[in-house]
């Protein structure tokens, strides 16, 4: 069975591939071992804290918050924005539970501009 | 199941060396060292690096000196360097991992046609076969890719060195070299030395081990052992002055 840890290593090596980047090249960029990213790469090791999956999202040109999700990690800014309103939040988000895409982002935006007035 | 291994001239080996540098530099560009093995390996030829533990991918029982230091998958071009020769880990290993690198390129070019109709992809690199036909033409192979020969001389005429360095000295004060067994051992010493000295600015130009350099400037006959019988050395005395190191 793939976890999602051999998914995020396995993406990470293709989309290096992809463009291009060597090992060591990206290894320095991120600012862990070769050997280190390579066990990451096999989806042995959990994949690195929150800091370097972003720098990894970048070098790679995925979405960070989607390479968070893929990592088993949650973006701190969002367990803050949780940690404060714990209850409205979490009835918010179980609410939104089942939405589509397209009915969440039209939420987004709605929060957005009720926001703004 | 071992393969069989044809003989391949060393010029022949030189030559694919040569021709996969051409490749790779650019026109109107000109390779410089240290050759970009990283490079060549991952974005020119498109194989895969990783680093793992090899004793432990192939299950062989602990040594404290690693004795694989690299392996390579024929059929699909992925290349597994031990870790204990990761270069950022261990920058005194930046040489060693970057000749293995290059004598798994050289498995690559020269032995993919073996493996072809068989069963087997593999090819593990121990020091403890180095002797073996295979290991000894990739070895040839990563010598010719990381120090090419137009760019040894070259930097053997900036070195200031038009002859051949002649290791093994006839007499040493006048004592002949093999009057006696210490006497002996004391010289080898200072031709260890002196050799070491004679490959180290090279080695640094090149980013090999003195080692590695030392056998490459052997073979290309900047080097010699002995002074060869017939020819007449053209200095007077015993000793080549060493190159600068600028």
């Amino acid at each position: 069975m793939m976890t999602a840890r051999m998914m995020f290593g396995r993406l990470v090596r293709r989309e290096r591939m992809a463009r291009a980047i060597g090992l060591r090249e990206m290894a320095k960029k991120v600012g862990v071992s070769p050997t280190y990213l390579s066990q990451i790469e096999r989806g042995e090791f959990k994949p690195p804290t929150e800091d370097k999956v972003r720098k990894i999202a970048e070098i790679i040109g995925q979405d960070p918050d989607e390479l968070l999700a893929l990592a088993g990690r949650v973006a701190s800014d969002l367990t803050e924005i949780i940690r404060r309103r714990p209850r409205e939040m979490a009835d918010f988000l179980r609410a939104a539970k089942g939405l589509t895409a397209d009915d969440i982002a039209r939420f987004a935006l709605q929060a957005q501009k009720t926001k703004q007035k | 199941m071992t393969l069989r291994v044809p003989y391949i001239a060393d010029e022949t080996i030189e030559r694919d060396a040569e021709a996969l540098l051409e490749q790779y530099t650019p026109k109107c560009m000109k390779i410089r060292t240290p050759i970009p093995i990283d490079n060549i390996v991952e974005k020119y030829l498109k194989l895969r690096v990783e680093f793992n533990d090899l004793r432990r991918l192939f299950g062989l029982p602990g040594h404290r000196e690693p004795d694989i230091f690299g392996a390579i998958w024929l059929k699909s071009g992925e290349i597994v360097i031990d870790e204990s020769l990761d270069p950022e880990e261990y920058p005194l290993r930046e040489e060693r991992y970057r000749f293995t690198l290059a004598h798994e390129v050289g498995h690559w070019r020269l032995h993919r046609p073996l493996v072809q109709d068989t069963q087997r992809s593999i090819v593990v690199c121990r020091s403890s076969q180095a002797n073996e036909r295979l290991e000894l033409q990739a070895n040839l192979y990563a010598s010719c890719l990381l120090m090419p020969r137009k760019l040894v001389m070259e930097w053997r005429d900036k070195l200031g060195n038009d002859h051949p360095y002649i290791l093994r000295r006839k007499s040493f004060f006048g004592l002949p070299y093999d009057m006696d067994p210490k006497l002996a051992g004391v010289l080898r010493f200072f031709e260890q030395s002196d050799l070491y000295n004679f490959a180290r600015p090279f080695a640094e130009k090149f980013r090999v081990s003195p080692t590695a350099m030392r056998i490459r400037l052997e073979k290309l006959g900047l080097i010699r052992l002995e002074v060869p019988r017939l020819a007449k050395p053209t200095f007077g005395h015993l000793h080549i002055p060493l190159p600068s190191r600028t």
